[in-house]
């Protein structure tokens, strides 16, 4: 398989401390990697450089065959975040709309209207972000990330702080987008939560890529 | 969806968010006001005093208000990681920054507008004062303290002692700006010189220093 995803050697220094260090890999499209590791393995990091809300220090990485940080790579990825990356102020809709026109989608009520169906969040249109709940203002966040239809979708934590109905929702959620042929890449302490989804996992320890391996539910 | 699209999303956007909370708009007005009313105390409601010092005064107020405006202009975009949402999305930057000085330009000048009035009230400001000119001059200068403001404000927001290097940015830059405000609206409001001179001068300022920013744009919105 064509690998989607590709990882050659990418480091990260925050000043003098190494927190990824030369890490490779490859995922092919329609997989859904886990991405284990201990609090300051280097997830987060990682996460946030194939976004490309981190500049990697030395390495590359591509999306689809476009260098990470490109408007080409951004186009095809959806970051989920620990924040939102909404402003309370505003309403769920106003601040899809806004996105919508960032990502100068044709039909930008059209496209938040279907993001907002994906995730099973309709209702919360009409509503701050300020004055949502945690698990609320999970499913904006993540209608956010699927508003404009990224082939990556790269999740940092999406169950942390949420009860077991809403996890439960989430995870049929991103089954639906595996199956449909997405990305899919989640960190989570939460194992029980990602592994029978998962088609490979990726272990990082002090921000060297411990193992790649495709046995996930045997881990857990 | 052009980047005149993505310039007026922005700056809608930007207007809304400031019209919900009045963070911005609250501090500006505050420090503007404080400045002023201390400054009349100070100096008596006299024509020919506000003739010859009136445009220094002026601009400190504004100078105060725009300091805070540009603080927040960026600063909205940390709260629930907004501004990580701008950054990995394929926009053009310059049509992010430009919408975000826009947003910055209108909420200044819109401060400005309550407060020349009250200027020419508390400071007893002579009746021959051309008001045009020295409209003309507050959205000039105003324009010039926006557009580097904006900019610098962009590239602190990262950093711990943001608030004391914004204005450590934004004032050197800006000094060939404040003079000619400053000296404009001097004469104006009934000094003596040319105000034409010093109004060429702050447009040409404006122009330079708007398309330097536009074109650095990249380099200010850069991730880490």
């Amino acid at each position: 398989m064509q690998p989607f995803l590709t990882c050659q050697r990418v480091s990260r220094f925050f000043g003098d401390a190494a927190v990824l260090r030369e890490v490779s890999f490859t995922c092919g499209a329609g997989e859904l990697v886990a991405l284990w590791g201990a609090n300051g393995a280097g997830k987060t990091t990682l996460l946030r450089v194939l976004a490309g809300a981190l500049r990697p220090t030395g390495g590359t990485a591509t999306v689809g065959g476009a260098a990470v940080g490109t408007a080409a790579a951004r186009r095809q990825t959806g970051f989920l975040s620990h924040g939102s990356l909404l402003h309370p102020a505003l309403t769920v809709e106003e601040n899809l709309r806004f996105y919508a026109t960032l990502f100068a989608l044709e039909q930008p009520q059209a496209a938040v209207e279907a993001a907002l169906e994906q995730v099973r969040g309709e209702h919360l249109a009409g509503r701050r972000v300020g004055e949502l709940s945690q698990g609320m203002r999970q499913k904006a966040a993540l209608a956010r990330c699927l508003l404009h239809q990224p082939r990556l979708l790269l999740l940092d934590e999406p169950f942390a702080s949420l009860d077991r109905a809403t996890v439960a929702e989430l995870r049929a959620c991103l089954a639906g987008l595996r199956d449909g042929g997405m990305t899919l890449m989640v960190s989570s302490h939460q194992e029980e939560a990602v592994a029978d989804l998962a088609t490979g996992a990726l272990t990082l320890e002090r921000g060297r890529l411990l193992a790649q391996t495709e046995e996930v539910a045997e881990r857990v | 969806m052009s980047d005149w699209g993505i310039f007026a999303a922005m700056l809608r956007r930007d207007l809304r968010i400031e019209l919900r909370t009045r963070e911005a708009l609250l501090a500006m007005g505050f420090y503007a006001l404080l400045v002023m009313v201390i400054f009349s105390f100070a100096f008596s409601a006299d024509a020919a005093l506000t003739a010859r010092a009136g445009g220094g005064l002026l601009w400190v107020a504004f100078l105060f208000a725009a300091l805070v405006a540009l603080d927040r202009a960026f600063l909205r975009e940390t709260a629930e990681g907004a501004l990580v949402g701008l950054q990995t999305s394929p926009a053009p930057r310059a049509a992010l920054l430009g919408g975000k000085f826009a947003s910055s330009f209108v909420l200044i000048l819109g401060l400005e507008a309550i407060l020349l009035p009250l200027f020419a009230v508390l400071f007893n400001a002579p009746a021959h004062a051309d008001w045009g000119g020295i409209a003309l001059t507050t959205v000039l200068g105003t324009w010039a303290l926006a557009a580097n403001g904006t900019y610098f404000s962009a590239m602190s927001v990262h950093v711990r002692q943001r608030g004391l290097l914004l204005p450590l940015l934004l004032l050197p830059v800006s000094i060939p700006a404040i003079l000619a405000m400053v000296q404009a609206t001097q004469v104006y409001l009934g000094g003596e010189g040319v105000a034409n001179y010093w109004l060429q001068l702050l447009a040409g300022y404006d122009i330079i220093f708007t398309a330097l920013g536009l074109m650095l744009a990249e380099m200010a919105l850069e991730v880490e």
